[in-house]
């Protein structure tokens, strides 16, 4: 499975034409187009997306344990969807994802992301909200 | 007719979401074949960027060009459904098809003054009667100028009205006017208006008018172009009709049943298991068919006690109803017993499946009295070119058979070979009606067991009852005994009639059905792998129609109109019409009834004319018919259905019973 690779690590994400995301990293990736995704933005896939971004640009993560609280229910969700839309039988598809506050302060969240494979493979980066 | 795609293009809000995804699935199996490791799961950016973009505009296509394809085709703009009028429009243009210009509705109005004087009426006064509005018509003079007398210094005769005094204080002018299409006024309807003229009293209809005619629609257009260009051959159910009401638009009715319909008896499969292509053509030429009459011969079958022959009726395929059969000369057999039989005449098809075609032969079996003139039966002298001096001779009296034409023969029996029939040793002889040049064959047998002194005929030879029925045929030979070989090649010819008398048949027939099948058979016209039999519609003879009404006290029935408008209405009823009561009820409410309280129906579906059918073999079976109360058709019943069975009825038979209240 290969995908365009997008780029999370400067201020906003990017397409890296040069690259490509192979495989797992492309399941991955997709999860966490996924959870930026606002949920409900896209009518083919109603289920598509989470409330992560949005709770966290309104001001809704009051402190780290309730940033916890919604990172779970944003990682469930976007498990859920990556599971229905893999294809089945695919030895690169979504086995387990997590979502954690690692910082929290009024002007940043920063959330780690661990991803496990089908197959065991681990994937782990932090993402800043 | 130059259209865009977007034209036909829906909101997406009008797609269904199911629809797209699979269109997007169809997008990813297609991508896969040639890129199998490209990500295009939602949320991948292939995925998301190109595919469901692309599945949702795919979506979008599909379903304009469905639309389009509804549009071009004519059967769905007829029954009304139209995306784009411009488009249709434009495309029927291309079949010379435009929209037929309307007419406004027109009549005339009576302006009634109480005082002879000239006035003065604007052209664009509007009169309106009820919901519809009328203006005077263009060119009657702007203003109207109406004239209390005939002035002779006017400047010209045109356009210049004069009042004609109509009462003592009532002076009348009448003026044309125009309304909208469709627009309905009765004689004496008033009309309001706005004019301020303190003598007009009054503005009426002087005689209905005239409603005009609408511009014709998108369907009615869709409609008369499909009539126009659908290819009127007879290989196609619609061709078939389109063939029809092109070469003969005069018929009140017709139908084409074809293979696989429920109505279609004939069709089967040939020996390598291809379906047989049948069509059967039904034709009804006029509401009320013609009176025809023939005189027949027939002969008395003394072992029956009844008079019989064939019902041949020259000229025309088929007969639909036989009104009365009787001998001119001696009695009305409106008291006799009739029995019709029938056989069918067609190369593949020995059942009822050709029923009021010329394919369907009736013949006749008549129980009465004694008819007057006839002449007696008579055997004629036996001429033989014999071998071996082998003599016979012939006795009894010639019976005849349901399905012969003539109750003469004069026949020459050519004894042959050697045979076996009945399990007896037999001599095979062919005989030959040198008058009708029909053929038979026949067996002579044994005339005793163990030792006879010479042979007989076999009276259940194949054609013995059709040929000699009655007749007792013995040979001899002065060898003696029943040797076949002293038999053969002897020649024997004879003339006989059967006691015969002329018969007045009286019948019912639809004489457009000669001249359809003649058409229909001819080799131009036949298709190839389609046997097309053309068919009169099959009846339902209404014996008993009582209608009960309800008038008030002092209220007329015009029973008469109401008669004849029943008589119309049961003659033209036509599938997929039905026969419905509420029709009646309007009817007999017009003639003066304050409402219908019940029709009592007594009728009967006729599959074929015939009581008894006569397969090839000679076996004999019952007719069914199918008697009803509420004249609907039987389901599944030898082919009969709606669509092809039409009612009969006398008029007289339609009668009325009130009851006052």
């Amino acid at each position: 499975m290969i995908g365009v690779r997008i780029n999370f690590s400067g201020a906003q994400p990017a397409f890296d034409w040069s690259q490509t995301a192979v495989d797992f990293d492309s399941t991955v990736q997709n999860a966490m187009v996924n959870l930026g995704t606002q949920l409900g933005s896209d009518s083919l896939f109603p289920d598509k997306g989470t409330y992560i971004l949005q709770d966290a640009a309104q001001g809704r993560m009051i402190n780290l344990q309730w940033a916890n609280n919604m990172s779970n229910f944003a990682a469930m969700r976007t498990l859920v969807f990556s599971k229905n839309t893999d294809v089945p039988g695919d030895k690169f598809g979504m086995q387990a994802l997590t979502l954690q506050a690692a910082v929290f302060n009024v002007n940043r969240l920063q959330l780690a992301i661990f991803a496990t494979c089908v197959d065991g493979t681990t994937r782990g980066t932090q993402v800043t909200l | 007719m130059s259209t865009l795609l977007r034209d036909y293009m829906p909101d997406i809000t009008s797609l269904s979401i199911p629809q797209i995804l699979a269109i997007r699935q169809r997008l990813v199996d297609d991508l896969a074949i040639n890129w199998p490791t490209l990500d295009t799961r939602p949320t991948s950016v292939a995925g998301d960027m190109i595919v469901s973009p692309d599945a949702t505009l795919i979506a979008k296509a599909e379903a304009a060009v469905a639309m389009i394809q509804s549009d071009i085709d004519l059967a769905n703009v007829a029954s009304g459904t139209v995306y784009n009028y411009n488009f249709v429009k434009a495309y029927l243009a291309n079949f010379g098809v435009t929209p037929s210009a309307g007419s406004n509705a027109t009549g005339t109005i009576a302006l009634v003054f109480n005082s002879p004087q000239n006035y003065i009426i604007p052209a664009n006064t509007v009169f309106t009667f009820g919901g519809s509005s009328f203006q005077i018509t263009a060119g009657s003079g702007d203003p109207v100028v109406i004239y209390a007398n005939d002035p002779s210094n006017r400047a010209s005769a045109s356009n210049q009205w004069v009042l004609h005094q109509t009462d003592v204080n009532a002076y009348t002018v009448l003026l044309p006017v125009t309304g909208a299409p469709g627009s309905s006024v009765s004689d004496g309807t008033a009309a309001t208006y706005q004019l301020t003229i303190p003598q007009l009293i009054g503005v009426t209809a002087a005689g209905d008018f005239n409603s005009g005619k609408p511009v014709e629609t998108i369907q009615a257009m869709a409609t008369r172009a499909q009539q126009a260009f659908a290819a009127p051959s007879l290989v196609t159910r619609s061709g078939a009709l389109s063939f029809l009401l092109q070469n003969w638009p005069q018929l009140v009715n017709s139908y084409v049943t074809v293979t696989g319909d429920a109505e279609m008896q004939r069709a089967g499969t040939n020996p390598l298991g291809i379906v047989d292509g049948a069509m059967d053509v039904f034709v009804k030429s006029q509401l009320q068919y013609s009176n025809g009459s023939v005189n027949i011969p027939l002969v008395y079958d003394t072992a029956q006690g009844g008079w019989t022959g064939a019902l041949s009726l020259p000229a025309i395929p088929a007969c639909f109803a036989v009104t009365g059969i009787f001998q001119t000369a001696n009695f009305e057999n409106k008291q006799s017993k009739n029995i019709i039989y029938s056989q069918s005449l067609h190369p593949t098809t020995d059942s009822l499946a050709v029923a009021f075609s010329k394919y369907e032969e009736l013949g006749v079996f008549v129980t009465d009295q004694v008819p007057t003139n006839f002449t007696e039966a008579n055997i004629g002298n036996v001429s033989s070119k014999s071998v071996n001096n082998v003599s016979l001779n012939v006795t009894g009296t010639y019976n005849s058979h349901m399905f012969n034409t003539s109750p003469s023969r004069s026949v020459i029996v050519s004894m042959g070979g050697a045979a076996t029939w009945d399990g007896l040793t037999a001599v095979q002889a062919t005989v030959l009606d040198t008058l009708t040049s029909e053929r038979g064959t026949v067996y002579f047998i044994p005339n005793a067991p163990g030792s006879p002194s010479g042979g007989m005929i076999a009276t259940d030879s194949p054609d013995y009852a059709r040929m000699l029925n009655g007749l007792q045929l013995t040979v001899v030979s002065p060898n003696g005994g029943f040797t076949p070989a002293d038999y053969a090649g002897a020649v024997f010819s004879f003339a006989f009639n059967g006691r015969s008398a002329f018969f007045t048949i009286n019948y019912l027939y639809d004489p457009a059905l000669t001249q359809v099948d003649t058409v229909l058979q001819a080799s131009n016209n036949r298709p190839i792998g389609i046997d097309v039999v053309t068919r009169s519609f099959m009846p339902c003879y209404i014996s008993r129609f009582t209608v009960n009404y309800r008038i008030g006290f002092g209220s007329t029935f015009d029973a008469v109109t109401a008669q004849t408008n029943i008589f119309n209405y049961l003659s033209s009823i036509s599938g997929p019409d039905v026969y419905e009561e509420a029709q009646i009820g309007q009817i007999v409410m017009n003639a003066g009834a304050s409402g219908l309280i019940s029709v009592d129906k007594e009728a009967t579906f006729f599959p074929s004319l015939a009581k008894t059918f006569v397969s090839q073999a000679g076996v004999q079976s019952a007719v069914p018919r199918f008697p009803t109360s509420t004249l609907q058709v039987p389901s599944n019943s030898l082919g009969l259905s709606e669509m092809n069975t039409t009612f009969v009825i006398g008029k007289n038979t339609i009668i009325f019973n009130a009851t006052v209240r």
